[in-house]
């Protein structure tokens, strides 16, 4: 462009979006955003941050440890040495509880790390190829899917066993296909836009479309995803402990205790009672982050 | 003169069930090395499709159904897609009408530019980035270093469109398809955006313009087709086909811009709309809106005749006068 262009002075002046300077539009922005927006996603998020707290310090917040019994102060209620009260073979509550949340919120994220990752590498695949790929990927997502989920992980669980590892495996089988639906739709809608026909033209390969193109335009919606995900995980593996499937005593999950609790639910509710506040109370902030981020991260909000 | 793309005969459309629908019927055009070729016509008329048939971006279901496509002598019907992909970005490139969505929005615009350079050539980033640079402030990117750190939401409609020109260009292809790149700007920056393009022009590469403003067409091209109905109808020089227009459909698109300038009262327009694709006429794609329509013209599709001076006309008006 030669330098005597009469019109650029003009656009320089103007003060038109153009003429701003560069502003993090990264992760500190969206914080902001969300403090300012929703109240209650931070809240919820400084919920989370307090149980994986807890859950690492473990062992430096409590005196006892998860499996030691104490037979005389058997179903205890709760007392100052024993803050949450103890259960029928004497463990403190409180300590159970911690080791716990150890499992609960490992198996909240790995599984759900594990089918966002299996779910949109299928899904954006699906989304791009088309025909015959698209068809298989999908109508084994759709059988995924149209399989009772619980009863599925039952099945699992009880071919394998027991287990963390079995869990994992079990829940990314389960939730995989969810996600390769959205993130494939996602693909879809993107695919039809214009910088990624730009991206053709330009003659990038289809394997650097996906990556450098597409997926990074899914993950707002993939973030949502992620944290809807966590709580239907840390759900199923209560359902799953609760129904004996799961981790197995004497190892502690919060679904595990509200099990053995049920027996002494009206003698000692306590047992029962403070692992499934626990639960609702973690699932609840995940929503609530969820929610919040997904509004945060609409593109159209964004816009205005 | 060296003509860097040759299209000849080309017809492109899509598979409905059984039959076949043709957008784009017969088509040839040539552009010439460092001219500037405009193809006109009202929306739904072919051009897009006939630019996506050059570039071998025809999206499912649609494709190319028989025809040519030459860029410097070799043929791209046919040619797998793997050494079209070299071909596009450094030997031809494109550019879209909207320049708010043709840039990935989480990808900043230095790293965009990059990619062009880095799909086709073995280049260090250092390298790619110097270039990008030098690119955007060629094509009047004003702080182009400052620029290339920004995400596209935060450049206005001009920069994006100065970008997208930076990234069709940086790799020097022959020929340059710009699929109505001034319509979402306004009219000052649309001068400048078509100034580049002349720029562009003068130093070699051939570049296909397609507008349905005529304004636009009349200011940069040098030769002009104009389409209707997937067909080309007219074609002529610029001055000459502003000068003399001879099918009706030219003419009525000129009165409709004349009219403005002639200050009446009455707009003129041209009745009707464009046709169905589904439900195509027989004959004259542009019979049931003429005002000089025939017998013929409902039955048969009239021959392109030469008018004298390469001027070309798709019309039974002059196919007559043409035999006589």
């Amino acid at each position: 462009m030669p330098d005597n262009d009469p019109f650029r002075k003009k656009e320089n002046v103007s003060g038109q979006a153009g003429d701003r300077l560069p502003e993090p539009d990264g992760f500190r922005s969206i914080v902001k955003r969300l403090a300012g927006e929703n109240k209650l996603a931070v809240f919820s998020f400084a919920v989370i941050l307090l149980f994986v707290l807890a859950a690492v310090l473990a062992p430096v917040l409590t005196p006892y440890t998860e499996k030691q019994m104490d037979l005389r102060h058997r179903l205890s209620p709760p007392s100052p040495e024993h803050l949450f009260g103890t259960d029928e073979g004497g463990r403190d509550i409180l300590t159970r509880m911690l080791f716990g949340s150890r499992v609960s919120l490992l198996i909240g994220v790995v599984p759900s790390l594990v089918s966002m990752l299996l779910g949109a590498a299928l899904g954006i695949v699906s989304g791009y190829a088309g025909g015959k790929t698209d068809t298989v990927i999908m109508r084994l997502a759709d059988l995924m899917l149209a399989f009772p989920s619980m009863l599925l992980a039952m099945v699992i669980m009880y071919t394998l066993g027991g287990g963390l590892m079995n869990i994992f495996l079990t829940l990314s089988l389960v939730n995989w296909a969810g996600v390769a639906r959205v993130v494939r739709s996602e693909t879809l809608r993107i695919i039809k836009t214009e910088y990624v026909e730009a991206a053709r033209i330009t003659g990038v390969p289809g394997f650097r479309i996906m990556l450098r193109h597409i997926l990074p335009n899914c993950v707002p919606t993939m973030l949502v995803l992620f944290t809807l995900n966590i709580p239907s995980s840390i759900l199923t593996e209560s359902s799953l402990s609760f129904l004996g499937l799961g981790i197995q005593p004497p190892d502690a999950s919060w679904g595990l205790m509200v099990n053995t609790g049920r027996q002494f639910l009206y003698s000692a509710p306590w047992l029962s009672l403070i692992p499934s506040a626990a639960i609702m109370a973690i699932v609840l902030a995940f929503n609530f982050l969820g929610d919040g981020l997904a509004d945060v991260l609409d593109p159209y909000r964004k816009n205005q | 003169m060296h003509n860097i793309l040759e299209v000849r005969h080309l017809s492109a459309g899509f598979s409905a069930r059984k039959s076949e629908v043709k957008a784009v019927d017969d088509v040839s055009l040539l552009v010439p090395e460092g001219k500037i070729v405009g193809i006109v016509g009202e929306s739904g008329c072919g051009k897009s499709m006939t630019a996506r048939a050059v570039m071998g971006l025809i999206r499912y279901p649609g494709r190319v159904i028989s025809g040519s496509v030459l860029l410097d002598g070799r043929e791209l019907v046919g040619m797998p897609e793997k050494e079209k992909r070299a071909l596009r970005g450094s030997k031809m490139s494109m550019i879209f009408q909207e320049p708010m969505t043709s840039l990935n929005p989480v990808m900043k615009v230095g790293r965009q530019v990059e990619e062009a350079i880095r799909i086709h050539e073995k280049v260090s980033r250092e390298e790619a980035a110097h270039r990008s640079v030098e690119i955007l402030t060629s094509v009047g990117v004003p702080e182009a270093e400052k620029r290339c750190l920004c995400y596209p939401h935060q450049l206005s409609g001009g920069l994006r469109q100065r970008v997208m020109i930076a990234m069709a260009m940086i790799l020097d292809p022959r020929l340059l398809i710009a699929d109505e790149p001034t319509t979402a700007l306004d009219v000052t920056v649309e001068a400048q955006i078509l100034q580049l393009m002349r720029t562009l022009s003068s130093g070699g590469t051939g570049i296909l313009l397609i507008s349905h403003d005529l304004g636009v067409i009349a200011q940069v091209c040098d030769h002009v087709y104009v389409m209707y109905a997937g067909r080309i109808v007219e074609s002529a020089e610029t001055a000459e086909l502003f000068d003399r227009p001879l099918h009706p459909y030219t003419r009525g698109l000129l009165n409709s811009v004349r009219s403005l300038r002639g200050g009446g009262d009455v707009l003129d327009t041209i009745p009707g709309v464009v046709p169905n694709l589904m439900r195509m006429p027989a004959g004259c794609g542009f019979s049931p809106r003429c005002l000089e329509c025939r017998e013929e013209c409902v039955r048969d599709v009239p021959r392109l005749v030469d008018e004298g001076d390469g001027h070309l006309i798709r019309c039974f008006l002059y196919e007559g006068e043409a035999a006589e």
